[in-house]
């Protein structure tokens, strides 16, 4: 996770957009397939599903326990 | 090893951080904040400022979004591929249509009855997409809803800058039970009570997990319902009808390398229906099903709670 994890990290460190408004560009765009850049991250843009090495195992509540639910 | 915790609400849910060290803590839960705000402003659905509904309101033209928003658009699409459409981030209409139009908080318990049409959306590949220029184009009369996969997409993000805040042992982030971690797990693994709904207590009754990395998510049609007229509603459409699913499992939680992967996984084997423990089974993903009658079943490297006690 952590690999995969930074490089989603290090696409979004760029974030720029100051006033969250989407803008309208000025030159069209012809690209009809959905492309990635060189530095595209494994985990949004390619690849499979991923399971981790290690499997969950039983365990029980204690300190920090957390839940997974819908939401 | 110690943990220490912060709990507080944002995007319509509860956020939970917990880091190994004390001292990391407050870096972790400021990162974790930062992040959160980000994403709101980038990809609500519900806000009219966002991002997200400035793209929505501009289908028909080709539009430049930032990075964050271009990350979220590639992971949506990433799951669509990945899911043959089951995860489909053109629901958005649907979605709207089926009376989800507003933070869910603020939706009235009953605005009457509606008539809803079957039909496909419109279709993931529809979309232009260009990454290296972070432009997107929508068809006109299509709207984004990035509800499948954003909230994950935002637990492993901020799961990332949380442990790059806190420098040392390791962090774990829940975003209203999608579950990110980073870093050195406490011993014996991060601990996550499974249940349907993520307002369950830590300390109440169900099976409890514990995974060393990775992400865990749950998907439900249990929670996040409301009613029109007779009909009993929830928020995960089926693509190929653009209706909530009515499929036999109403909750499913995977555990994966990233939450992203595991909420993929999750939100497409509610869609998935009758064969979603083979379509989990192909991908090799530990999971836990729960049919519409209570009855679950644990998939691959998933632990039996029974066998365990046998």
């Amino acid at each position: 996770m952590v690999g995969v994890g930074y490089a989603a990290a290090a696409s979004y460190a760029g974030k720029a957009s100051s006033n969250g408004t989407a803008s309208t560009t000025t030159t069209a765009t012809t690209t009809t397939d959905t492309t990635t850049s060189p530095s595209a991250t494994p985990s949004t843009s390619s690849g499979g599903l991923q399971a981790t090495p290690q499997a969950p195992t039983t365990g029980s509540t204690g300190t920090a326990t957390v839940t997974s639910g819908g939401s | 090893m110690a943990v220490a915790l912060k709990t507080w609400k944002a995007l319509g849910t509860s956020v939970h951080v917990v880091t190994t060290h004390d001292d990391g803590l407050e870096p972790a839960t400021a990162a974790v904040r930062k992040v959160v705000l980000d994403v709101d402003a980038a990809y609500s659905r519900f806000r009219k400022d966002s991002e997200l509904t400035g793209l929505n309101a501009s289908a028909g033209r080709t539009i430049s979004v930032s990075p964050l928003l271009a990350t979220a658009i590639e992971a949506a699409l990433r799951a669509a591929r990945l899911t043959n459409g089951a995860v489909d981030p053109t629901i958005g209409r649907a979605i709207r249509l089926a009376g989800y139009d507003d933070d869910f908080s603020r939706l009235a318990a009953d605005r009457g009855p509606i008539t809803l049409r079957a039909e496909l959306v419109p279709g993931w590949q529809a979309i232009r997409f260009n990454r290296r220029s972070g432009t997107v184009w929508l068809p006109p009369g299509v709207e984004l809803d990035l509800g499948s996969t954003g909230k994950a997409l935002a637990a492993d993000l901020a799961a990332t800058a949380a442990m790059a805040a806190a420098g040392e042992g390791g962090v774990l982030v829940s975003l209203g039970g999608d579950i990110a971690t980073a870093g050195v797990p406490p011993l014996g693994g991060w601990r996550i009570l499974v249940a349907e709904d993520s307002r369950v207590s830590p300390s109440g009754d169900g099976d409890v997990i514990c995974v060393p990395a990775g992400g865990v998510a749950t998907s439900s049609t249990t929670v996040r319902r409301w009613s029109r007229g007779v009909e009993l509603l929830h928020h995960i459409i089926d693509p190929k009808t653009s209706l909530p699913t009515t499929g036999p499992f109403r909750t499913v939680t995977v555990a994966a390398a990233t939450c992203l992967d595991a909420n993929i996984a999750s939100t497409a084997a509610i869609v998935h229906g009758e064969v979603a423990i083979e379509w989990l089974a192909s991908w090799r993903l530990p999971a836990r099903l729960v049919e519409n009658d209570g009855t679950i079943h644990y998939i691959g490297r998933w632990p039996d709670p029974a066998s365990v006690a046998a």
